[in-house]
């Protein structure tokens, strides 16, 4: 995906990441690049100049282009090295101008965490008192090139927090291995913000996580078990507001409905003489439809016929079937024809119709 | 004899009214009303039967919602007009029945609503204002709470990065001693507590007030990232920033007096990361980069009745389908007045009508019903 322009001209010339919880995982940073040039530039390429074991450009973000007074946010992917020390690097970005900005990348030492646990932080969601959360799945992680023995996982209070199905300690890891998961579970005892700590001892010391939740006392009422939907059209009505529901399994109308065209048919300049209408429509029940023609004259009244079609059978089976109006012959240089249904008539659902004419020489005048 | 035909088939061209007829698609239509274009088809539209013959305290129902609160349980829920002292909330059960929820006692001198709602959702629960009571919510329970302390009310919510975010802001709310009306204003909740509005009390809440724009909010949503705060003829972008103390930079698209934005406040309808509103000179669909008109050769019907719009507000709202079975994306901007809801589908690019006998569209939405 192309870079990010937003107008203004800001600048961060550090990426910091502070590292992932294990070798080979990444982490994206991202830094914004100014155009402080006078007229526009466009960012060819990003290239990591050094530290291109660490840092790394996505792909699909240039060329990118820069009007005075935008600036750009760059993605930067770091994957985090196997050993814990820190890591600086730099991207360099080459534009079609003399204008090469660089930006320095640096990743904090400490990660990743020896004896490592998964999630970093557990967050539950609101839960009613005495009630129980759903579980949350926890692994611990050995991220060292040597055995780990764990020695023990406790929470610091254990009152609303528990844990289910831990490994049983003392157990010794395999180098880049993982436990199987276990589960945590929320069963808040009071009502607000609750607080814990896993804390998983190794031979290399205690590694801790928070686990956060909330307790409430709500009270549901009026549920629905959501087992049926349905589509609410709310109408200010004639002084009693009301609601309807829409049954998507009918297009029988309450409502009169049409649609409206006026038709020269690529033949201005002459007088068409309407004959007939057909047509396919999807059966989708029986169902009544009008073909309305009009032609006007000036100094005349419309001339106007009506033609009541009935379509569809009580097999309701899709099938498309041909309709044919009775003649309705009438002329006129512009004839406007309105399909029209009434209200409760019936499912109509037109493919296609035809208007058929016959060209009745040129026009005289007074249309 | 054989008489000249001219077969008129899908995909129909919907309702073409900026061009004259003989420079319009031949399946396009001067016209289309109660019927739906859709799948090639020319369709009536679905039916609409009885569901509520009358609303409680006979008030028009401005919003229909659904959400799920935090013991896992599933609500409908009706808001509507009321006047100082009634509910503006229902609870939908089977049967249906439309269940008043209880209200908090109000300060002296609060006042009614008859604005359009809107709402955002965060942490189970339904945030509401329509420029008249406090900031309210709903968690589930057979009450409507107040926000915290907030200090008032607003026309537009919006959610980003953990905080509730007013926009256009009435502080105290209406009719209290002293209320005021900020049309500029935008207004943060601290940081996973849409109940803290107090700066002094949490550092992650605050407000900041657009001086230096020419036009009034207008809606405000949260598309991606950022949350654009419209105006009647711009738009504020509001970026996250990662930092507690100032967690939102704000940056103008335009501060020209005249441009593109959210004319008409409750066209604004958004849907996943994308959203549709009027403008003055067109309808646009934005997706947080681009914008795409999507007015066509229809505008001139269209703006013709926005012109004609009188007696109740203009709203707009974006529909999936009309319950599963009946798949149907499409925009439907409502027009007090004319009574006409205009409908743009997605997936035809065509507009059409829709009208009733019992009135003009107040809410719309697919929600539980048992």
């Amino acid at each position: 995906m192309p870079a990010t322009v937003i107008s203004g001209i800001w600048s961060s010339p550090i990426i910091i990441f502070t590292g992932t919880d294990a070798a080979g995982l990444a982490e994206t940073g991202f830094c914004v690049v100014p155009n402080t040039q006078n007229g526009p530039i466009t960012i060819t390429a990003g290239n990591i100049t050094f530290g291109t074991a660490t840092f790394s450009v996505p792909a699909g973000q240039f060329p990118v282009t820069l009007n005075p007074n935008q600036s750009v946010i760059i993605q930067v992917t770091m994957t985090q090295p196997a050993d814990s020390l820190g890591k600086i690097g730099n991207l360099n970005l080459v534009t079609n101008t003399p204008y090469s900005p660089n930006v320095a990348l640096s990743l904090i030492a400490g990660n990743p965490n020896l004896a490592d646990f998964f999630p970093s932080q557990l967050s539950f969601p609101i839960t009613k008192v005495g009630q129980s959360s759903t579980f949350a799945n926890a692994v611990i992680v050995n991220t060292q090139n040597t055995p780990l023995t764990v020695s023990n996982i406790a929470l610091t209070t254990g009152t609303d927090f528990f844990i289910v199905g831990a490994p049983v300690v003392p157990f010794v890891m395999a180098p880049s291995t993982t436990t199987a998961p276990f589960s945590l579970q929320f069963t808040p005892t009071v009502v607000g913000s609750r607080l814990d700590t896993i804390t998983v001892t190794s031979n290399n010391g205690p590694e801790a996580r928070t686990l956060s939740g909330g307790g409430s006392t709500l009270q549901s009422a009026f549920n629905l078990t959501g087992g049926v939907q349905g589509s609410l059209f709310a109408l200010s009505g004639g002084g009693v507001p009301l609601i309807l529901l829409a049954n998507p399994n009918s297009i029988n109308t309450e409502e009169p409905g049409s649609f409206v065209r006026l038709h020269d048919w690529q033949m201005p300049n002459y007088e068409k003489k309407l004959m007939r209408i057909r047509g396919h429509y999807e059966d989708l029940g029986p169902a009544t439809i009008s073909f309305k023609a009009r032609a006007r004259r000036i100094g005349q009244p419309d001339e106007t016929i009506q033609a009541n079609v009935s379509i569809g059978t009580a097999f309701a089976d899709g099938w498309l079937r041909e309709f044919t109006s009775e003649p309705v012959p009438l002329s006129g240089e512009l004839i406007q024809l309105t399909c029209s249904r009434a209200a409760n008539s019936g499912p109509v659902s037109i493919i296609d119709y035809t208007p058929q004419f016959e060209p009745a020489g040129e026009v005289i005048g007074g249309t | 004899m054989t008489y000249h035909p001219q077969t008129i088939r899908g995909p129909f061209a919907g309702i073409v009214s900026d061009t004259p007829f003989t420079e319009a698609p031949p399946n396009a239509f001067d016209d289309i009303l109660n019927f739906f274009v859709r799948k090639g088809r020319m369709q009536s539209r679905p039916q609409l039967g009885a569901y509520l013959p009358t609303i409680p305290n006979n008030q028009i129902v401005r919003y229909i919602g659904k959400f799920k609160d935090a013991n896992g349980n599933l609500h409908s829920f009706l808001l509507t007009n009321y006047t100082a002292g009634q509910t503006p909330a229902y609870m939908l059960t089977a049967g249906p029945v439309a269940n008043p929820l209880t209200i908090p006692g109000l300060p002296a001198g609060q006042q009614g609503s008859n604005q359009l709602f809107t709402d955002a959702h965060i942490q189970n629960q339904v945030f509401f204002a329509n420029g008249g009571y406090p900031l309210a919510y709903l968690d589930g329970s057979n009450t409507v709470q107040f926000a915290g302390d907030t200090p008032g009310t607003c026309l537009f919510l919006a959610v980003n990065v953990s905080h509730l975010i007013q926009a256009y802001c009435i502080e105290p709310a209406a009719g209290q001693a002293g209320s005021t009306v900020f049309p500029r204003r935008v207004r943060w909740s601290a940081s996973g507590n849409a109940l803290e509005w107090n700066t002094l009390t949490d550092f992650t809440a605050g407000s900041n007030d657009l001086l230096d724009v020419p036009d009034d909010i207008t809606g405000i949503n949260t598309l991606g990232y950022p949350t654009y705060v419209w105006r009647s003829n711009g738009i504020t972008v509001m970026y996250p920033t990662g930092q507690g103390l100032s967690p939102f930079q704000f940056y103008n698209y335009s501060l020209a007096p005249d441009g593109v934005g959210n004319f008409f406040p409750y066209s604004l309808a958004t849907y996943t990361n994308w959203c549709v509103f009027v403008a003055q000179d067109n309808i646009y669909r934005f997706d947080g980069s681009s914008m795409t008109p999507i007015g066509g050769t229809t505008k001139k019907k269209i703006y013709a009745d926005l012109a004609a719009n009188n007696g109740d507000q203009i709203w707009g709202r974006i529909v999936p389908n009309f319950t599963l079975g009946y798949d149907f994306l499409c925009y439907m901007l409502t027009i007090p007045g004319p009574n006409v809801t205009w409908i743009y589908t997605f997936d035809d690019g065509q507009w059409v009508r829709f009208n009733s006998s019992q009135g003009y569209l107040t809410a719309v939405r697919t929600v539980y019903t048992n």
